[in-house]
């Protein structure tokens, strides 16, 4: 083998290498090509996909913002009409205990005066005003919880003398179709912390339904305790054997305005709005109601409850009060004759001032706790009538403050409340509890026995409407005094210059010199400090 | 089998015995082929058998020596041709045990079709190591050579122990390493 046979194969092998290295690298290359044009195509439909996405995100993004808008708008709209509800409620509670007041009060003067005829009309007026007047009330306190203005306040109490209590109070309505009520409430019951209120409202409701729509039955409230994670619970449980509903009704009863059916309101009253008020309550107070029943058998209504929840809003400390301490030489030496009214609610003011000028004393009204005080200090009036349930600073917390304050000990304070906690507040102090609605006559017979003897002075009206003075003018003529008028204060101190009145009728907001101002003027003028004003005096 | 592995060992021919032999071993095996290899082409294994065949017997050297032989020159040209498998790696251990998780898997990128063989490595005690050899080709005795170019690439002193799994068959083969005082 020569040498140049050798290279020439040599080279033929190397060319052989070379050309299946090159069309190796041909072939990778259009792989190559076809892989990246398939990865071009994918980016394409990747950014296309991408595209499609950030689209669409977009759209999710702006309908996520609409719906929170919408949300918000709604929610707005739900605040702005419970708002408006409790405004209206309120307004409306107004002109109502207006036209009960006087419709009250016609039936009083129609008995005197004989007309017999009249009573049942005036009667069906009264009747009918009040059950308008309950409806108001139940929409106001709906209303009040859904736009969550409805406060708790959490105290602690023993359960079973809350049942006794109950059980006493709801009896004649009991006793009223005949029905037979069982209590089965055992002495070892945990004492609960909740609100007593809520709670005492909640089962008055249910007893008042039970004795509704039973008849000649049996209605029975049994309570028990168990033990669940985390605490005790507390199972209130009414029953009675009347009328019974329909599943169909059950799934409807707690829901708003709606009653077994609309022949019930007709036939057995009622708003339609109190078990829902009641479930709302349960709920607020961290539990719920349920019930069982059948149509023809009775309902069974079972309030389930925490026996502690964490107070939302504790009440003012109560601090136990010694006896009540009355001392009329102190008030009377403040020399006002006047009865400051502290209730939020402008209805029961206008009653109570119309039943206190009546009786002939001059009335401040305070619509506040916080206000209540400052005119209680600021005016030593004779005595203050004072509700309970008012917002930021409650009936207690008024009188507590009253009676450790040295300026305003002295003063008698009545309170009038829709709450029954007699012994509550004649521990705080309190020298007389009535419970409302208010039973006019018997405030005034209050009034009359701590007022002085009279005199010849006249009566001071001071009041910038003609109107009301002139009504006062001629209540208070017909009933035997002589009076003066003034339009102001500035008029009113003017009268003083010339006689000594037994006693003066303010109205607080007056042009030219209101109120508060003449009050002012008068205890600066010793003179006037020792004006023979006889104090009327509330004692235990 | 990889071009590269035929190209290197046609090298190794050349340098070690002559040109001469390289032509001559590869006219008398007969090679589908023709002998012409590139390093980025893929061969049948059967090849390389034909070409240590004939080399044995142009030589008079036995097959496994010159297998053995093969592998050792071939771990060297690895060393200049693939620097980068060498980074960051200081010893022989690291480098064996770095051949089946992380030298194939690179191999594998650039050839999808190749098949490789396995090297499955235990290291049971510090300064011992055992490889399970497995491939269907029975080239144990280049693996050998491999192990030992490895070896004296990192200057190491090792002791390598062989025993065959496939009764003689080369196709599964358990290598001991057992590292050595130094003297």
């Amino acid at each position: 083998m020569s040498e140049n046979d050798l290279l020439k194969r040599m080279l033929e092998r190397e060319k052989q290498a070379r050309k299946s290295a090159e069309a190796l690298m041909e072939q990778k290359s259009r792989e190559l090509y076809e892989v990246n044009q398939g990865l071009r195509q994918l980016a394409e439909e990747l950014t296309e996909a991408r595209n499609i996405a950030s689209q669409a995100n977009a759209e999710l993004s702006k309908a996520i913002e609409e719906a929170q808008r919408a949300s918000a708008n709604a929610e707005e709209a739900s605040r702005a009409k419970s708002a408006f509800l409790a405004n209206m409620s309120h307004e409306l509670r107004t002109p109502m205990n207006a036209i009960i007041g006087y419709c009250e009060m016609l039936i009083e003067e129609v008995e005197d005066a004989g007309h017999q005829a009249y009573l049942p009309d005036l009667q069906k007026i009264h009747t009918a005003g009040k059950h308008l007047l309950s409806l108001i009330n139940d929409i106001l306190d709906l209303s009040k919880i859904e736009a969550g203005k409805m406060d708790l306040y959490v105290e602690e109490f023993d359960v079973h003398a809350i049942i006794e209590e109950i059980k006493n109070t709801i009896q004649p309505l009991i006793a009223k179709n005949a029905n037979l009520l069982i209590v089965d409430c055992p002495m070892t019951l945990p004492r609960m912390q909740s609100d007593l209120t809520r709670l005492r409202q909640t089962l008055f409701n249910l007893l008042s339904n039970a004795s509704k729509f039973a008849k000649e039955g049996q209605i029975t409230l049994v309570v028990t305790t168990e033990y669940v994670e985390g605490g005790d619970w507390l199972n209130f449980r009414v029953a009675d054997n009347g009328i019974g509903m329909s599943p169909e009704q059950i799934d409807k009863v707690f829901e708003a305005f709606t009653q077994a059916d609309n022949s019930t309101t007709r036939k057995y009253g009622g708003t339609g709005l109190g078990l829902t008020i009641t479930k709302k309550f349960c709920q607020m107070l961290g539990g719920d109601i349920s019930v069982n029943s059948a149509l023809g058998k009775g309902s069974t209504f079972t309030i389930r409850l925490p026996s502690r929840i964490a107070a939302s809003k504790p009440m003012a400390a109560r601090e136990p009060s010694s006896t009540v301490k009355s001392n009329k030489d102190h008030v009377a030496d403040s020399g006002i004759n006047t009865v400051l009214i502290i209730d939020d609610d402008i209805a029961v003011q206008e009653v109570l001032r119309e039943t206190f000028e009546k009786a002939g004393f001059s009335v401040a009204c305070a619509a506040s706790g916080e206000e209540g005080l400052r005119l209680a200090k600021q005016l030593r009036p004779a005595a203050i009538t004072l509700d309970i349930l008012m917002p930021h600073m409650d009936g207690w917390g008024v009188l507590i403050r009253l009676k450790n304050d040295p300026i305003t000990l002295d003063i008698p304070v009545v309170l009038v409340t829709i709450m029954d906690d007699k012994n509550l507040g004649y521990s705080l102090g309190a020298a007389e509890y009535m419970i409302k609605p208010v039973d006019r006559q018997r405030l005034v017979a209050l009034v009359r026995k701590h007022q002085y003897g009279t005199t010849d002075c006249p009566i001071l009206v001071v009041d910038d409407d003609a109107g009301n003075r002139d009504m006062m003018s001629r209540t208070l003529i017909s009933a035997g005094y002589s009076v003066i008028e003034a339009e102001h204060g500035q008029a009113a101190l003017t009268v003083l210059e010339q006689c000594n009145p037994r006693l003066i009728i303010l109205d607080l907001m007056m042009p030219v010199m209101d109120g508060f101002q003449f009050m002012t003027k008068l205890r600066e003028q010793e003179k006037w400090r020792t004006l023979p004003h006889p104090s009327p005096h509330f004692s235990p | 089998m990889k071009g590269v592995v035929f190209a290197e060992f046609l090298e190794m021919v050349e340098d070690h015995f002559s040109p001469e032999i390289a032509d001559l071993i590869i006219e008398a095996s007969d090679l589908p082929s023709g002998g012409a290899y590139t390093s980025i082409g893929t061969y049948d294994h059967t090849e390389m058998v034909r070409l240590v065949t004939q080399l044995s017997v142009a030589t008079g050297v036995a097959v496994p020596g010159l297998m053995h032989t093969f592998g050792k020159y071939l771990f060297s040209r690895f060393v200049v041709l693939y620097p980068q498998l060498f980074e960051d790696v200081g010893s022989a251990y690291s480098l064996l045990e770095r051949i089946d998780d992380t030298i194939h898997v690179e191999v594998l990128k650039l050839y999808p079709d190749a098949e490789l063989p396995r090297f499955e490595c235990i290291a049971s005690e510090p300064g011992r190591l055992t490889i399970i050899y497995r491939s269907t080709r029975g080239f144990a005795d280049l693996a050998a050579g491999l192990i030992d170019g490895c070896i004296e690439h990192f200057g190491e002193n090792i002791d390598v122990q062989r025993e065959d799994l496939s009764g003689g068959q080369g196709t599964w083969v358990r290598f001991s390493l057992t590292q050595q005082e130094s003297s």
